[in-house]
């Protein structure tokens, strides 16, 4: 017996529960009506009442019981009589206006009810729709939009709003599924040529300790590439996270490092390196921030021409720690910046460019100034090559006094072309010296001299 | 057998070709796209092996291409993209088949050689004339039941004498089905190749000349 009873109750409250807001839309509405129908019927009612005052002969005006008197006598019956009657038909009169008033009200509720449901069905309609569709919208269909037709109203603007969201959730699939393509096809080569070079030297009909040998160097090479390439996927992966360590680091330090294993490098393109590395103080992962300078030093280097030149300057503007490295090569237009922050993205052609580069180093330094809250700046320079610039948030709670004097000289002419001044250069001693020399001349480089990276 | 090798990785291409080579396949190397299309456009090619992510024109392209100009070529993609959604979008593209890397040679050729038998009239897994068997597969020969010493070159011109069923081929023909473009189209090697397969295949000889340079089995 109770089971039978509660499974009647269900689909009651099934029903209630999944069309909530279309009977709670028609229960205000119809309220609503009840409400200011009976309002405006009993105003009706008192306003009927007054104006039909009960016949009273001592509350009555003599002007008034005059008349009444005239009337009665007209009609030979009694003043009395006439009064008790009118009495009796205004009782009537009431009662019946009462009576209809209800009846209509309770007729016109009735209507209400119907015609709220209805119009609550309506307007609920499209949100039907867009529920339905957004049910059926997964991964495989991104590309569905709602695309609500009808009146610019909320609903139209809650389905312009589902679009956006749509639009934005494929591209990021998209480019989810482009970066695990690339991956995949990055990744898989090497392991394929690896494996043809092996299967290739295996099968060989008549080999040689010489053939041998250049099938292991081969392979070597193809494995060490290979290598290099999940360091970088992995130092991708963990700069896309939040930040494991937050230390205290000078960028002029952290430049001065990446500088001098860059050294071999940049001799052997004879390509100058000219550095001002003024205390730049950050808060970071020093391994990401080395990484950092790493990528864009190596990137300057690789992307350069003979007898080209790097730039690489660190300082603190209005408390915020910037890396700027300038570097000349060859023409990047504007428009490709943002495809060369995707990963396996490489100069000139597209990724399938094998020029020995992975297409990581600007995603991961992208990655990295994110998770540092930085901001990356990248320029293409009129005569080829790049400008970069990383400016880190400000250092609010670092100490004045370890940044006091470089920090003061920049604040008073912050868009003070500094002085080119050597600190590395790649090529020779003689190339120092003579840079030491003009940094002497074009003025005080008294934080150079003691910022860590001469030392 | 005449195969076109796309493929934009140099030294993967090269590798791929060598042992194809030593397969006795006549094989071509195009490293992107535009390369292999004026490729095609050239050469009648029986297999072409494309790497689906070229630079410049996109391997998609040129299979599109291909299908477009109504090339009679079998199209193996050779791809590192292994998802299903790759594997049916590059067939539904118009390849004839699909490869994902790394691959094992032994199944590449393979695969070359059974979208190869698909392109003419059905042939055996073995050919056979006579007292003369030749497994394309194991690169084999033997005459009555003596296994022959033959070079790739000699077992492919072999080959190609038996799969056209005794019809005449011409020296030219021999030239551009068995041999890669790096051959000198004025070169005496054909005849050359027919004579020592003539020796080493013995008597009673099979190899028949036809006049104007026409052999037949």
């Amino acid at each position: 017996m109770s089971t039978s009873h509660s499974d009647r109750r269900i689909p009651i409250l099934a029903v209630r529960s999944r069309r909530t807001i279309r009977f709670r839309l028609t229960a205000i509405y119809a309220s609503l009506f009840l409400i200011s129908g009976a309002l405006l019927l009993t105003i009706g009612y008192h306003f009927v009442t007054d104006v039909l005052p009960a016949p009273d002969p001592h509350h009555m005006g003599p002007a008034d019981k005059a008349a009444n008197e005239v009337f009665a006598a007209r009609r030979h019956i009694t003043l009395a009589t006439l009064l008790s009657e009118q009495g009796r038909w205004r009782a009537h009169a009431l009662h019946k206006l009462l009576a209809e008033n209800i009846a209509l009200l309770a007729g016109l509720s009735l209507l209400s009810v119907a015609l709220g449901w209805l119009t609550a069905t309506r307007a609920l309609r499209p949100l039907r729709r867009i529920t339905n569709t957004t049910k059926n919208i997964s991964a495989r269909n991104l590309n569905e939009r709602l695309d609500l037709e009808g009146p610019d109203d909320e609903l139209k603007e809650l389905s312009a709003t589902i679009d956006e969201l749509l639009a934005r959730l494929e591209r990021s699939f998209q480019s989810q599924r482009r970066f695990v393509a690339n991956a995949s096809h990055e990744l898989r080569t090497p392991l394929a040529l690896e494996q043809a070079l092996l299967e290739a030297a295996l099968t060989e009909p008549h080999p040689t300790a010489t053939s041998w040998r250049t099938t292991c160097e081969r392979a070597l090479a193809s494995s060490k590439h290979q290598t290099r390439l999940l360091e970088a996927l992995l130092a991708l992966a963990r700069s896309e996270r939040a930040l494991d360590r937050n230390e205290p680091i000078d960028l002029a330090v952290m430049a001065s490092r990446v500088l001098d294993a860059h050294q071999a490098e940049a001799q052997r393109q004879h390509i100058k390196i000219t550095a001002q590395l003024d205390p730049a103080p950050v808060t970071g992962d020093p391994r990401l921030i080395e990484r950092l300078i790493d990528n864009l030093t190596d990137n300057a280097l690789s992307h350069n021409q003979h007898h080209g030149s790097v730039q690489i300057t660190t300082t603190t503007v209005d408390s915020r720690a910037v890396l700027s490295i300038i570097n000349t090569g060859p023409d990047v237009r504007a428009a490709d910046i943002s495809r060369l922050l995707q990963p396996f993205q490489r100069y000139g052609a597209d990724r399938t460019n094998h020029t020995g580069g992975l297409g990581l180093g600007l995603s991961i330094v992208h990655a990295i100034t994110s998770a540092h809250n930085a901001q990356l700046d990248i320029h293409p320079r009129q005569r080829g090559g790049l400008a970069i610039e990383v400016r880190f948030a400000p250092q609010v709670a670092l100490d004045q006094a370890k940044t006091g004097h470089a920090s003061s000289q920049r604040e008073e002419c912050p868009s003070l072309p500094r002085p080119r001044s050597d600190s590395r250069s790649a090529a020779s001693t003689a190339v120092r010296t003579a840079n030491m020399a003009a940094s002497e001349a074009s003025g005080p480089r008294a934080a150079i001299q003691e910022s860590p990276a001469l030392r | 057998m005449r195969v076109l090798l796309v493929e934009d990785h140099r030294e993967l291409a090269e590798t791929i070709a060598t042992v194809l080579r030593r397969e006795g396949l006549a094989v071509d190397v195009a490293f992107d796209g535009r390369q292999a299309l004026a490729q095609t456009g050239v050469y009648d090619y029986d297999v072409i092996v494309l790497d689906r992510d070229l630079p410049g024109v996109h391997g998609d392209q040129v299979c599109r291409t291909l299908i477009d100009q109504g090339s009679q070529s079998k199209v193996l993609m050779l791809t590192a993209a292994d998802a299903l959604e790759d594997r049916v979008e590059g067939l539904g593209l118009g390849a004839d088949d699909y490869l994902t890397k790394p691959f094992a040679f032994a199944e590449l050729i393979a695969r070359i050689r059974a979208i190869n038998r698909r392109s003419g009239p059905p042939l055996p897994p073995v050919l056979a004339r006579g007292d003369l068997r030749l497994d394309p597969a194991l690169r084999v020969a033997t005459r009555r039941g003596h296994r022959l010493a033959l070079s790739p070159k000699e077992l492919a011109v072999l080959e190609y004498l038996l799969t056209a069923h005794g019809r005449v081929v011409s020296a030219e023909e021999l030239l551009g089905r068995v041999w890669d473009q790096a051959i000198d189209p004025f070169t005496t090697t054909v005849k050359v190749t027919i004579r020592r397969l003539r020796a080493k295949l013995g008597d009673p000889p099979l190899i028949e000349t036809v006049r104007e340079g026409g052999y037949r089995i």
